[in-house]
């Protein structure tokens, strides 16, 4: 079932999402970009280059044009200047001669063609023969043959000579022109084309880029649908802050359920507390610096609490697994905190009804054991009257056997104690070399019985420690117990202890059956019994070793040991001179 | 001869105070729940009473609190007797005016008969 989402959040959350999928399609666009300007750049010059040419042939084309009417007015002229010998139609022909003639000679660069270089030539060559014919026609107009047979006949073989070239210099501009013209239409086409192109090069990565992006979109929105999916449908809270303001970026429906009320989206990292009233188990509010959340944004490192609770506008009073994480950029700098949480009260209580139970049942255990202690030692004592030899050993053994239960249900009930997590931690100045010694009288009837040498080594000038001395016992007594059990009569044990940087290192060494190598592994698992002492010491419940390496963890001390079968086993520990206080609701016995 | 009073809900543990109490020479009176424990300090005026924690009708801390409050009772030496074996438990009792405090299951009769001795001497 898909539960309901605040879109809100969501949507923020996905714009996120976008951003940093976006990454690929960025470097897409980038590179789309960089193409399209490279091309455009390319397409510009050309542009360029093309139109500097069109507005050079368009200015040839004018020369031309400018050429061709000199030449023809020129014609005009020179008929003219044969009818009317006008003074002033023969200045004009020179005229338009040198106008012609310079703007050929101006522009002979650019008639590049070998069409137009004949066709120059051809011109240059016609200009000169016709300027050389009509200076004749000119001093033969005004010299004093005029009117004579000789003279007319003379004129018009002149006349006729310059036919010729004046005709080849009006076809040669026309066709300069045309030529001209030509080029100015190719090259005007020329752009057309490349403005053509370009069009249609620019709508092909129009519709790349579209292509890509559509495509990228619809990735980034099955991403986004994928988170929302994700995130609506787990079922704890889960929640982003912003660093270091720890203002809410994104919240699940579950995480909203779980604060019991709406989000609020203006919380930031000093009125979390306050805004959701979050508590400690007594109902006192949890100072918001506490907060995993403020302790990641702190420390950016990740933290886990489970002594948070919320109480809630409804009354309901719900106790919270809290664990925050950073999320850091590539390059390790804290952007974001994210902070998952989940509703424990009902673990939280199964775990009590088991301590509980395991406390109750212990205790009503103890009550018959009690009396069966008790009754027992009447039994053995003077005053029941004499019992037979027989009487007597199945009596010791009932009464052991008694013992034995009243350790177990002891030893069960620390046990449960201590995986309740609630155990009190209350550590106080203490003379270990006193808490040694108190537990060395506590077994000095069982290394007696069995002649066992005791060899203690403590420095004297050991400084106190910090601990708490029920737990710190309870770790020597179970393994110097261990230690006298599984060694045989007339061994030896020693004890040695010395202060290392910081810590206490004690020693525990015997020369006892040792413990095999297939069960070294497994030696500190709960109930579990070395395979070796089964038959040669029956009695143990396999709590003993469990209980001390819990003891030692929960005081960030170290435990280790080397063992040889059959000759001896050693355990070594460390214990920090200094124990953090914990308050809690059990001790051990 | 000393007269100690036993609250003792569990008659197998209490027949086992009596036994061993009354062969030890001690006038021992018997009481299972905390009510009766009431009445019987004032009836029976203990030298001692061996008190049990978790008892019928009132526990044992309501007891020593009524005891505590009662000037002419206030005296009497009370031994706490208790499977609870807890720290607070314990504290709580040397606090409410409890002279000692005993784990049942720990202690044998011994050893209790010597604490009564020392108790009383």
């Amino acid at each position: 079932m898909r539960r309901k989402i605040d879109r809100t959040w969501i949507y923020d959350y996905a714009e996120d999402v976008l951003k940093f999928s976006s990454l690929s399609l960025r470097a897409q666009l980038l590179s789309i970009t960089a193409i399209v300007l490279f091309v455009l750049a390319v397409i510009g010059g050309a542009f360029f280059t093309l139109l500097q040419n069109y507005q050079q042939e368009q200015k040839e084309s004018d020369v031309t044009a400018q050429i061709e009417f000199a030449v023809l007015q020129r014609r005009a002229l020179s008929d003219e200047y044969i009818l009317t010998q006008s003074k002033d139609a023969k200045s004009q022909w020179f005229t338009q001669q040198q106008i012609a003639e310079n703007l050929l000679n101006e522009n002979i660069p650019f008639f590049d063609a070998p069409t137009e270089k004949s066709v120059v030539a051809m011109m240059q060559k016609d200009f000169q023969t016709s300027r050389v014919l009509f200076e004749n026609l000119i001093s033969l107009s005004e010299s004093t043959l005029q009117k004579t047979p000789s003279f007319e006949q003379k004129k018009s073989q002149l006349i006729n000579e310059m036919r010729l070239p004046v005709e080849e210099e009006i076809s040669g501009a026309m066709q300069l022109n045309t030529l001209t013209h030509q080029e100015a239409r190719q090259s005007f086409d020329l752009i057309v084309l490349v403005f053509l192109s370009s069009m249609g090069f620019f709508s092909i990565v129009l519709l790349a880029s579209f292509w890509v992006i559509s495509k990228q979109a619809s990735e980034v929105e099955i991403k986004k649908v994928e988170a929302e999916t994700i995130l609506s449908n787990l079922p704890i809270g889960i929640f982003l802050a912003h660093v270091p303001s720890g203002k809410p970026i994104l919240i699940n429906p579950v995480g909203i359920q779980l604060l019991g009320q709406s989000f609020n989206p203006n919380v930031s990292i000093d009125t979390y507390s306050e805004t959701y009233h979050i508590t400690r188990e007594d109902g006192s509010l949890y100072p918001s610096e506490e907060l995993p959340l403020s302790q990641t944004i702190k420390t950016g490192k990740s933290f886990m609490k489970q002594d948070i609770f919320i109480k809630r506008p409804d009354g309901k009073k719900i106790a919270l697994r809290v664990s925050s994480a950073p999320i850091a950029d590539k390059s390790g700098h804290l952007k974001e905190a994210m902070v998952v949480y989940e509703d424990v009260t009902k673990e939280r209580e199964i775990d009590r009804m088991k301590t509980d139970f395991i406390s109750l049942a212990s205790h009503q255990l103890r009550t018959p054991l009690s009396a069966m202690k008790w009754f027992l030692e009447i039994l053995m004592g003077k005053d029941s009257g004499k019992l037979t030899k027989e009487q007597k050993k199945l009596i010791i053994n009932l009464n052991e056997s008694n013992e034995r239960m009243i350790d177990l249900v002891n030893a069960l009930l620390n046990v449960s104690r201590i995986e309740s997590g609630r155990l009190i931690v209350e550590p106080v100045s203490v003379n270990l070399k006193d808490i040694i010694n108190g537990v060395l009288k506590e077994i000095q009837k069982m290394t007696q019985d069995k002649k066992q040498e005791l060899d203690v080594v403590v420095p004297a000038d050991l400084p106190k420690m910090h601990v708490d001395p029920k737990l710190i016992r309870q770790v020597y007594l179970n393994l110097l117990t261990n230690a006298s059990k599984y060694t045989q009569k007339g061994g030896k044990i020693e004890i040695t202890v010395v202060k290392t940087d910081g810590e206490i290192t004690s020693q525990v060494r015997d020369n006892g059956y040792g413990i095999p190598e297939a069960d070294r592994a497994k030696i500190f698992q709960k109930f579990y019994r070395g395979v070796n002492i089964l038959e040669i010491e029956p009695t143990g419940n396999g709590l003993g070793l469990y209980l001390v390496k819990a003891i030692i963890d929960a005081s960030k001390g170290k435990i280790w040991f080397e063992s040889t079968e059959g000759k001896g086993t050693t355990f070594t520990f460390t214990l920090p001179m200094s124990m953090e206080p914990k308050k809690g609701e059990v001790s051990l016995d | 001869m000393k007269k100690i009073l036993v609250a003792e809900d569990d008659k197998f543990l209490a027949s086992a105070y009596k036994l061993k109490l009354a062969k030890e020479g001690f006038d021992v009176k018997i009481v299972g729940d905390g009510l009766e424990t009431s009445r019987a300090i004032q009836a029976f005026q203990p030298d001692l009473i061996i008190l049990d924690l978790i008892m019928p009708r009132k526990d044992g801390f309501a007891v020593l609190q009524e005891l505590h409050a009662n000037p002419q009772l206030s005296h009497i030496p009370v031994i706490v007797a208790s499977n609870l074996g807890q720290k607070e438990d314990i504290e709580k009792a040397l606090q409410m005016g409890a002279i000692d405090f005993i784990v049942k299951s720990d202690l044998s009769m011994e050893d209790l008969v010597k604490k009564i001795r020392a108790k009383l001497a």
